[in-house]
C-alpha cells in the first residue's frame, strides 16, 4: 500500500528535478554563471561570469570576428555556433565592437579565438550546471 | 574600447583565464582547484611556447 503511494511521488520528484536541471542549463547558457547561482554554487557562478565576460570583452576589444547567422562557409557557421554559446554575452560582444572586426592584424585573429573560447566555455559551464542539478556532479 | 596585446600577452591571458575556469569546473576543494589551475597553466604555457619554438625554423 505504501509503495503504491510512494512510486508516483518519486516519479513527480524526478520530473521536477529534471525540469529544474533543464532550467539551470538554459539559464547558465543565457547568462554565464546563472545556472550555478540558481543552485547556490556561488564560487563557480562568479568565476564563470567573470571568465566568460572577460574573454568576450577582451576578444571584442581586440576587434575579433563576431560571426553572424548569414555565414558564408562551414567555418563561419561553426564560428557562429561557438560565439552563440556565450548566450546574452554574444550581444554584448556586438555592442562593444561598433566598428566591426579587423582580422588583418594578429590581434583581431586572437580576438576571434577569445570570443569562440568564451562561447565554448559557457556551453561547458551550462552543461555542468545541468548535470549538477541532476545530481551527477558535485 | 581598443585592446592591444602582443602574442605572449595574448597567450598568457588565454592560458590564465581558461586554467581558472577549468579549475573551478573540474575540482571541488579549494586546494585541489589551485593545484589544477597551476598545473594546467603550466601545461598551456609549455605547449604554447614549445609549439612556438617548433615553428621557429619555418618562420622565414
Amino acid at each position: 500500500m505504501t509503495e503504491e503511494i510512494q512510486v508516483p511521488a518519486a516519479s513527480q520528484a524526478t520530473k521536477n528535478r529534471e525540469t529544474f536541471a533543464l532550467a539551470c542549463g538554459f539559464a547558465g547558457w543565457l547568462v554565464p554563471g546563472l545556472g550555478h547561482a540558481l543552485q547556490k554554487m556561488w564560487g563557480r557562478a562568479i568565476i564563470f561570469f567573470i571568465t566568460v565576460g572577460v574573454l568576450v570583452l577582451i576578444g571584442a576589444g581586440m576587434r575579433g570576428n563576431v560571426f553572424n547567422s548569414d555565414a558564408g562557409d562551414a567555418f563561419a557557421s561553426l564560428g557562429y555556433l561557438a560565439d552563440l554559446g556565450a548566450g546574452s554575452f554574444y550581444l554584448l560582444a556586438k555592442k562593444v565592437e561598433p566598428n566591426g572586426a579587423d582580422v588583418s592584424r594578429a590581434g583581431g585573429d586572437y580576438g576571434t579565438r577569445f570570443l569562440a573560447a568564451a562561447g565554448v566555455l559557457n556551453l561547458l559551464s551550462a552543461l555542468h550546471a545541468y548535470e549538477a542539478a541532476r545530481g551527477r556532479k558535485g | 574600447m581598443n585592446v592591444h596585446l602582443n602574442h605572449f600577452q595574448a597567450m598568457l591571458f588565454f592560458a590564465l583565464v581558461i586554467s581558472v575556469a577549468f579549475g573551478f569546473l573540474s575540482r571541488r576543494r579549494p586546494l585541489d582547484r589551485v593545484k589544477y589551475m597551476l598545473w594546467s597553466l603550466f601545461l598551456f604555457l609549455l605547449v604554447g611556447i614549445g609549439i612556438g619554438w617548433a615553428m621557429y625554423p619555418f618562420s622565414r
